[in-house]
């Protein structure tokens, strides 16, 4: 750990002839203000329009004339900063990573120019996919009142209230050094790396700066199950359910990430081989664990086929439900989990960057990187019976959001999609 | 790089790229021929063929095969596009006999039980009608409709809801023959090879399945299949509308010309290309984002294969911003044609590639992937050994000289899809719109 709190992490590795570096910062869109959705989104943008000694544009122009390129992504929890390069650019990387954490040069043109470069996003990734719209409307209903409500790129009407002020404010709040996690690696020499870092980073002063007014502590909504239909343009109906779970340190969620194998990995799964390939009712689907610093969900999506109707998705689900909650998984799905999770756990870590994002994904969360070691002896904990009880403590329809898309009643009256909250 | 590409007794070319550092191991097989083989009227005929190869084989059932991929963790893909047909796992190194073993049994010996043509006919079905959905998928598929007529690579892979109906049975079967042979065949093993003798077991298998005499095309030619004719050049400044109702940006493509895989020029174009659309200071992101604030993402390609392909630039923007998006793109091209590149942007472009190209090489999964495509598309065999000797010889000049010769302004094809409803009369300013319906592809009323 530098003097100023930023905590450093070097993975070497030598004879590759690459580099890269990673920045984890303590900030996601829950630390979003309630009206200002998509200000740590607009931030991460904002980060690459140039400071006081790194004019606009010039980050990038630098780093691809170092063999090296740069991106970034924000989650509900975190900010993650990533370059690629040559492992002679590792001082000039650093020196810009450094700089821009200290201050930016914003002025209202760029703010209103990356606006509307995130409005674009937002079309593509929410507005124009089915899909994306359906998430949206089921965080904004089953998370209601929790700062996960709202889309990492915040909500359209909200991002055009954020001002330069926000985020000045927002920058000097949550990129202070002891919310920073910095991971090194490659072809690099440890000690002369830390020496870098230090020499970058460790100028970084350890300031204290007042919060800026947030949302409240996340909450998961308890009681009846809500449910939410939404027409636009579509030749597939589908439905979305979700279920309340824990937040990521807790052990259910092992369990959890087991059940989602069972229902939906590979093509011998329950969903694939009961809904799409025997009964011909889902055309696709998807299950997904959040693995949330707060409590999050468990989502499952399915697409309808040809004359399939949502409601006859969402028995066929239930039954999948019950079926899980009462008999105990086979041990050919116990197998397969477990060699999923081996494989996949694998796959992780065949690049050095692959190896970096999950060394400083361990750090950032759960406060140590040595959690990666034991990843694999704690799936292997998960039994057969342990799955059932935690079917049993989750998939319960009284506490499940359901998202249901229909097709536009009119054709040409999809100026945007309608919501009929039921 | 170094490592061996092993002649099997049939001529099949086998590639070797050993690793140790994981227990993983990686296997393709690719086959040379593709959708552009599909019978004229029954496009889709390779991509239902493709889909079937994990749906029963003479030995196990398709739920078998599933609950075994599944079972091993493996991850098991196959895919078909217009040049040729791959199938590849990637499974834990004690088990990579068995994914050999395995890989071969599905390319060579599908059943094609009726009951599962049926299943995978109708999910084929339902797919090319989700498409409809799916804004970017549509603007690619009209692109290449529009572009390459009537070369087979202005052929929908999928196919349409009609000629996937009217394939049957013996069309698959004689679709498989035609295509999956041994003298079609490139192997290539990457990754922990653990105790298993790869050569042996390689040799074994292709020996089980090559026909007798039958050697291999990819030790008697190299580069275009000459099954393929290269596309009819593009007349052009079309600017094609495909309405869709609903979508709240318009999809562009917009593109020309491109070039072979072999092409001599390829890595001066690819030079050429950062400059214009590929990576973060390319001029095309630092106008149509970084200064006018008018897309998310943008980015040109050269989409080269056996024959010459297209280049094409993709971007998505408000409908409002349509016609401004497609002016300003036009006006970035006719720059770079007359004007060039600079120095600086030279310089950094071999620089920016270099250094990603060690990132493109790190894996001997991506390395094998590189040299499958030498194979496959005829490259020379020190093509990536001297990749960066090569690309660090570039240059101005001979940027400049691709840049007059590869984007060719007066043959841009434009395709919108679009609410015409909003876009109509801005695009009607850019040139005669022809305006087609998203689901048939047949002309509408235009603007």
């Amino acid at each position: 750990m530098l003097d100023n709190g930023a905590t450093v992490l070097v993975h070497p590795a030598p004879g590759t002839s690459l580099a890269c570096f990673y920045c984890f910062v303590a900030v996601g869109s829950r630390d979003d203000p309630v009206t200002k959705s998509g200000l740590a989104h607009l931030l991460e943008h904002l980060m690459f329009q140039g400071t006081e000694r790194y004019g606009a544009q010039e980050f990038d122009r630098i780093l691809e004339a170092s063999g090296g390129e740069s991106n970034a992504y924000t989650t509900h929890d975190r900010t993650v900063y990533h370059d690629a390069f040559s492992p002679d650019a590792l001082e000039i990387v650093l020196d810009m990573e450094a700089d821009r954490h200290k201050a930016l040069a914003l002025t209202n043109e760029i703010l209103d120019k990356e606006r509307d470069v995130i409005l674009e996003e937002r079309r593509s990734a929410l507005e124009d996919s089915p899909y994306g719209r359906m998430l949206e409307a089921l965080y904004e209903t089953a998370l209601a009142g929790t700062p996960y409500a709202w889309p990492v790129m915040g909500r359209a009407v909200d991002l055009g209230s954020i001002t330069i002020d926000d985020c000045v404010k927002h920058h000097s709040h949550f990129h202070r050094p002891e919310n920073l996690v910095l991971v090194v690696a490659g072809d690099i020499e440890a000690t002369s790396a830390i020496r870098a870092v230090d020499r970058t980073f460790g100028r970084l002063d350890h300031r204290r700066v007042a919060p800026p007014s947030s949302a409240t502590a996340p909450r998961v909504r308890s009681g009846s199950e809500q449910r939410v239909t939404l027409r636009m343009e579509t030749e597939s109906p589908a439905v979305l359910l979700g279920y309340p779970i824990p937040s990521v340190d807790d052990e259910d969620l092992l369990a959890l990430d087991a059940i989602a194998a069972i229902f939906g990995e590979g093509r011998s799964s329950r969903l694939y081989r009961n809904l799409v390939d025997r009964d011909h009712l889902a055309l696709d689907f998807e299950v997904d664990v959040d693995e949330l610093l707060a409590p999050g969900l468990f989502a499952t999506w399915m697409q309808a086929r040809d004359g399939v109707t949502t409601e006859r998705l969402e028995e066929a689900w239930h039954q999948e439900v019950v079926r899980l909650r009462s008999d105990l998984p086979t041990d050919d799905e116990m197998t397969m989990f477990r060699n999923v999770t081996i494989s996949e756990h694998l796959r992780s870590l065949k690049t050095v960057s692959g190896r970096a994002e999950l060394i400083g994904h361990f750090e950032s969360l759960f406060g140590d990187h040595r959690g990666l070691e034991d990843v694999l002896g704690h799936y292997e904990s998960v039994t057969a019976p342990r799955i059932v009880e935690v079917a049993r403590k989750y998939f319960d329809r009284h506490g499940r959001t359901t998202i249901r898309l229909e097709p536009a009643i009119e054709k040409d009256a999809t100026e945007s999609a309608s919501e009929d909250a039921r | 790089m170094n490592t061996p590409c092993v002649r099997l007794p049939s001529g099949v070319p086998l590639l070797l790229e050993p690793r140790s550092d994981l227990p993983l191991a990686h296997v393709f097989l690719r086959f040379r021929g593709g959708a552009s083989r599909d019978p004229e009227g029954a496009e889709g005929t390779g991509e239902l063929v493709t889909r079937m190869l994990r749906r029963g084989t003479r030995r196990r059932s398709a739920d078998a095969i599933e609950a075994r991929i599944d079972w091993l963790g493996a991850l098991v893909d196959e895919d078909l596009d217009h040049d040729g047909l791959d199938l590849e796992a990637e499974v834990l190194t004690p088990d990579l006999r068995e994914a050999l073993e395995l890989l071969f049994e599905l390319a060579f010996e599908p059943k094609f039980d009726d009951g599962e043509i049926e299943k995978a006919r109708d999910l084929l079905l339902e797919d090319i009608k989700a498409t409809f959905d799916e804004p970017e998928e549509i603007a690619d598929l009209a692109f290449a409709r529009e572009f390459y007529a009537p070369h087979p690579y202005h052929r929908p892979i999928w196919g349409t809801v009609e000629s996937v109906r009217s394939i049957d049975r013996s069309g698959l079967v004689a679709f498989h023959e035609q295509q999956v042979r041994c003298d079609e065949l490139v192997v290539a093993v990457g990754g922990n090879f653990g105790s298993i003798d790869v050569v042996a077991t390689v040799e074994r298998l292709v020996a089980r399945y090559a026909s007798p005499g039958g050697a291999s095309r990819f030790v008697t030619s190299r580069g275009v299949d000459p099954a393929s004719p290269p596309p009819r050049p593009v007349s052009s400044g079309r600017v094609v509308a495909v309405h869709r109702a609903g979508f709240e940006q318009t999809q562009l493509r917009i593109g020309g010309p491109g070039v072979a895989v072999a092409d001599p020029a390829i890595d001066t174009i690819e030079i050429a290309n950062l400059i214009v659309g590929g990576g973060y200071t390319s001029r095309l992101m630092q106008e149509l984002r970084i200064r006018r604030g008018l897309c998310y993402d943008i980015g040109s390609s050269f989409d080269a294969g056996l024959a010459p392909g297209a280049f094409v630039i993709d971007t998505s923007t408000k409908h409002e911003n349509a016609a401004d998006a497609v002016r300003t793109i036009r006006g970035i091209l006719e720059q770079f044609r007359d004007e060039g590149p600079d120095d600086q942007e030279v310089e950094r472009a071999i620089r920016y590639r270099l250094g990603m190209f060690a990132f493109e090489i790190e894996t001997s999964e991506a390395v094998l992937e590189e040299r499958l495509d030498m194979a496959f598309f005829g490259l020379p065999d020190d093509y990536l050994t001297r990749y960066r000797e090569r690309v660090g010889a570039i240059t101005r000049d001979d940027v400049i000289d691709v840049s007059r010769r590869h984007f060719p302004l007066d043959r841009l094809l434009v395709v919108a899809v679009t609410d015409l409803r909003k876009t109509g009369e801005s695009l009607a300013a850019l040139g005669r719109v022809e305006a087609l319906d998203a689901r048939t592809f047949q002309p509408i009323d235009g603007p």
